[in-house]
C-alpha cells in the first residue's frame, strides 16, 4: 500500500518543523534552529502503509517563474493528498494567492488530489479566537475560489506542533489514504462493542500517529494520555531489552521491533490502558472504563484474547489489500 | 543555596510539585527563604529551605545571627555552569560552607554543576575539571580538596531537561533515608525467591528511587543507554541510570494523564518477549518495580494481583516505624 503527501506553503510557515516533531521525534522548541528548507526532500514514512512524504520548499513560487529544477507537474503526477500550510500569525494575503494557485493547478491537473489547509502555529492565538481566525481564513479562500470559477472541497485544520493537535490532525489526514479504512474501522468498532472499550486507536509505535479509530467520538486529551502510554511502555521496556555487547543500532532496532509488548496500567479511579504491540510497528492502544473488567483476571484475558483476534483480523486485511487492491472489502 | 538564576526553584518544583521542564520558566526569584515541608516515607519529615540566590538576600541569611541553617543535614549547592562569575560565586560557596561548618557540623554537600545542557558535548570534560580545580584553589580554607576526595561532597552535572536531575536527588534522598541498608537486604531476599531481574523502590509523591537490587550484572549484559555517566556515581552502575530514566517517564505520564478526568497513575504491568515488568503501591508512601525474566511466566510464584497483598509492603512499613523488626519473611 502506497501514498504519496506533498506538503506546500510559503518559507516559515512551519513545514519542517511539522516533520520533525511528527515523523522524526523533534521537540517543537528544538525547531527554532531549523534552516529554511531549499530543496524539495522526500522521505517515505512505512508503517500500515508506506507513505511518500515530500516537502517543497516555500521560497520558490512554482506557478510563476518558469522553475528549472523539476517541473511543477513531475511533482504533482502521482499525489494523493496535499497538504498546505498557512502561518496564521503572518500576513497571509500572499499566501492565500499562493494557495490559490495550487488549488487551481490540482484542479486542472489531478482533481482527485485531497486537499488540506493547516492554519498553523494557532498556538499564538488565545481560545476564543482561534475559531474566528479558522473562519475568516476559509471563507476568503472559498470566496476567492468561487471569483475564478473554480469549487473544490478543500478541509481546513488549526495546528499547533506545541500541543497534541499536529498529531491529531496529521493521524487524520493520513489516515484517509488508507485504502483498507472501511474493513479496519469495521473490525475495530466490533473489538470495541465486544470489549466494553470506551475509546481505541491503532497507532504507529514511532510516531503515535494513529491510522485508525472507532466510531466513538475522540477527545484529544484522551489520544494524548494514550500516545504518552506507547512512549512509556516503550521506554521502560527498552531499559530491560537483553543486548550482546558488539551489536549495531540496526540489530537493537530490530530487537525492539520483535519484543511485541502488551501493556497496561491502571488510573485511579477507573480508567485503564491497555496496549498491544502488533505487526508492521503498530499498536492497539485502548481505553477501558469499567471497575470490573479493570480489576479481574477474567477481564483481562477476555482483552487480549480480543485483541488477539483483532491482530489476526489485521494482518488478513493487509494481505488482501497487498495482493488486489481493488477488492479490499472482506 | 546558591546564585540567583541557577535553577533550585525549577528543580524543586519539578522534583516535589509536579511541574514540567517547560513549565519552570514561568517562576519568579525567590525572595528569602521558601520553605517546604515533605513526608517522605512515613515518619521522615523533610524541610526543604530554597534560599535566595541574590546578593544582598544570600548575606542577609549568611548573618550569624540567623539560625535557618542550623542543624541542617544535607546541603545542596547550585552553580549555573553557564554562568559563573570568578572569584565572587566560588567565594561565596566557601562563605557558606564555613557557616554551615558551624551551624551544622554533620551535614553533607551536594554541589550540582547545573544547566549542564547548556555546555557543549565536547566541551563538558574540561568544564568540569575546570570548575574543580577552581572550588579545590579557593576552597584551601575549607579543605574542600579533602571533602571531596573523602566522600563528604559529591558532585553531580545537572539538568532539569533530562534525568540527571533524578539522579543527583535520589542520592540526596538516599543520604536521608534510615535503614536503607536493611531495605535493601530485604530486596535482595526477595528477589532470591521470585528470580528477579530487578527490583526498585520509589517514593509515591516525588517517585525518587530510594533503593534498588539487581541481578543483572550476573547475567548477559544489557542494554546501556548511552547518558554521560560522571563520577560521584559511576560506582552505582546501570541500575542507577534506570531507575532515575524511570522515574522521569513516570512523572511525565502521571501529569499528562492527570489532564484526563484527574486520572491517578496506580499501576503498571507489562509484558514483553525478554521481561515481565510490575510497578505497584507497595505502602502510603512507597511503590516498587519488579522485573521478571519472561522465561520464568508460569513458574514466578507471584502474580500481579497480590505483590501488594503480600507481606512485603507490611515489612518494609513497619521497618520504617520500628527499629528494632529485623526477622525478614523468607515466605513472601
Ligand atoms: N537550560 C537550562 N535552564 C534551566 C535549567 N534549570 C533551570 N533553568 C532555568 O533557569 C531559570 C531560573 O531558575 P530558578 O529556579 O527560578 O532560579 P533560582 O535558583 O531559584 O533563583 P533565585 O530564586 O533568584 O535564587 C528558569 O527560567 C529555568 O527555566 C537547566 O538545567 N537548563
Ligand atoms: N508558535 C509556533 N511556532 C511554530 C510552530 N511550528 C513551527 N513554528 C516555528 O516557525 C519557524 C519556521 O519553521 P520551519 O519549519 O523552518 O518553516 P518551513 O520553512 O516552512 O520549513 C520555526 O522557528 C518554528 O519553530 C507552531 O505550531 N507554533
Ligand atoms: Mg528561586
Amino acid at each position: 500500500m502506497n501514498a504519496h503527501l506533498i506538503l506546500m506553503g510559503l518559507k516559515r510557515s512551519g513545514k519542517s518543523s511539522i516533520v520533525q516533531t511528527v515523523f522524526h521525534g523533534a521537540e517543537p522548541q528544538n525547531t527554532i534552529l531549523l534552516d529554511t528548507t531549499s530543496k524539495p526532500t522526500t522521505f517515505v514514512f512505512r508503517s500500515l502503509i508506506d507513505l511518500q512524504i515530500t516537502e517543497l520548499p516555500g521560497q520558490v513560487d512554482y506557478f510563476q517563474d518558469t522553475w528549472d529544477d523539476q517541473d511543477i507537474n513531475s511533482i504533482m503526477k502521482d499525489v494523493d493528498c496535499v497538504v498546505y500550510v498557512i502561518d496564521c500569525l503572518d500576513e497571509y494575503k500572499a499566501t492565500i494567492n499562493n494557495l490559490l494557485n495550487v488549488v487551481s493547478f490540482a484542479l486542472d491537473n489531478c482533481p482527485h488530489v485531497k486537499i488540506h489547509v493547516l492554519v498553523h502555529k494557532i498556538d499564538g492565538f488565545s481560545e476564543d479566537f482561534k475559531p474566528d481566525i479558522m473562519r475568516e481564513i476559509e471563507n476568503q479562500v472559498s470566496y476567492l475560489l468561487c471569483e475564478i470559477g473554480h469549487e473544490k472541497h478543500i478541509d481546513y485544520h488549526g495546528t499547533s506542533i506545541y500541543n497534541q493537535s499536529i498529531f491529531e490532525v496529521m493521524s487524520e489526514i493520513i489516515s484517509n489514504l488508507v485504502p483498507c479504512l472501511p474493513s479496519l474501522e469495521n473490525i475495530l468498532n466490533h473489538l470495541v462493542q465486544h470489549s466494553k472499550i470506551e475509546k481505541a486507536f491503532l497507532c504507529d509505535v514511532k510516531t503515535k500517529l494513529y491510522f485508525v479509530t472507532d466510531s466513538s467520538p475522540s477527545d484529544s486529551t484522551l489520544y494524548e494520555v494514550c500516545s504518552q502510554f506507547i512512549d512509556l511502555s516503550v521506554d521502560i521496556n527498552s531499559l530491560y531489552l537483553p543486548t550482546h555487547p558488539d551489536d549495531t543500532d540496526s540489530e537493537i532496532q530490530s530487537r525492539k521491533k520483535q519484543q511485541k509488548i502488551t501493556s497496561h496500567c491502571t488510573l485511579l479511579p477507573d480508567m485503564k490502558i491497555y496496549l498491544k504491540q502488533m505487526i508492521k510497528s503498530l499498536c492497539l492502544v485502548v481505553y477501558i472504563k469499567d471497575d470490573q473488567l479493570c480489576d479481574s483476571i477474567n477481564g483481562q484475558a477476555i482483552l487480549n484474547y480480543n485483541a488477539k483476534i483483532f491482530e489476526e483480523g489485521l494482518a488478513k486485511i493487509i494481505d488482501c489489500t497487498n495482493k488486489d487492491p481493488t477488492d479490499y472489502n472482506l | 543555596m546558591g546564585r540567583s538564576g541557577s535553577g533550585k526553584t525549577s528543580m524543586r518544583s519539578m522534583i516535589f510539585n509536579n511541574y514540567s521542564a517547560n513549565e519552570t520558566s514561568r517562576l519568579g526569584a525567590t525572595l528569602y527563604v521558601e520553605r517546604t515541608e515533605v513526608r517522605f516515607l512515613n515518619n521522615l519529615n523533610l524541610s526543604i529551605l530554597d534560599c535566595a540566590g541574590q546578593d544582598n538576600l544570600m548575606k542577609n541569611i549568611l548573618m550569624p545571627g540567623n539560625n535557618q541553617l542550623a542543624l541542617c543535614q544535607v546541603l545542596i549547592y547550585v552553580f549555573d555552569v553557564s554562568n559563573i562569575e570568578e572569584p565572587k560565586d566560588y567565594i561565596t560557596f566557601v562563605d557558606v560552607i564555613k557557616r554551615l561548618n558551624q551551624t551544622s557540623p554533620s551535614c553533607k554537600f551536594f554541589i550540582l554543576f547545573h544547566k549542564w545542557d547548556l555546555v557543549m558535548e565536547h566541551e563538558k570534560e574540561t568544564a568540569k575539571s575546570n570548575i574543580i580545580s577552581a572550588l579545590i584553589k579557593s576552597g584551601e580554607e575549607i579543605k574542600f580538596h579533602e571533602l571531596y576526595l573523602n566522600g563528604t561532597v559529591k558532585i553531580f552535572t545537572t539538568t532539569i531537561w533530562n534525568e540527571t536531575l533524578y539522579l543527583a536527588w535520589s542520592r540526596v534522598v538516599e543520604e536521608l533515608v534510615p535503614k536503607a541498608n536493611i531495605m535493601k537486604n530485604y530486596l535482595k531476599k526477595i528477589s532470591r525467591v521470585l528470580n528477579a531481574k530487578e527490583l526498585i523502590i520509589f517514593e509515591r509523591k516525588s517517585f525518587l528511587s530510594i533503593v534498588s537490587y539487581s541481578n543483572m550484572f550476573d547475567q548477559d549484559n544489557f542494554y546501556n543507554f548511552n547518558s554521560d555517566r560522571n563520577d560521584g556515581y559511576s560506582h552505582y552502575g546501570v541500575t542507577a541510570d534506570r531507575s532515575q530514566k524511570i522515574s522521569s517517564i513516570i512523572k511525565t505520564f502521571r501529569k499528562s494523564a492527570s489532564y484526563y478526568n484527574g486520572g491517578k497513575f496506580q499501576k503498571l504491568t507489562l509484558h514483553s518477549r525478554s521481561s515481565i515488568i510490575y510497578l505497584d503501591e507497595l505502602t502510603d508512601t512507597m511503590a516498587i518495580m519488579l522485573v521478571l525474566p519472561n522465561a520464568m511466566l508460569n513458574e514466578s510464584p507471584i502474580n500481579q494481583q497480590n505483590i501488594n497483598n503480600g507481606n512485603s509492603g507490611n515489612y518494609l512499613q513497619n521497618n520504617q516505624n520500628v527499629s528494632s523488626s529485623t526477622n525478614a519473611n523468607e515466605n513472601n
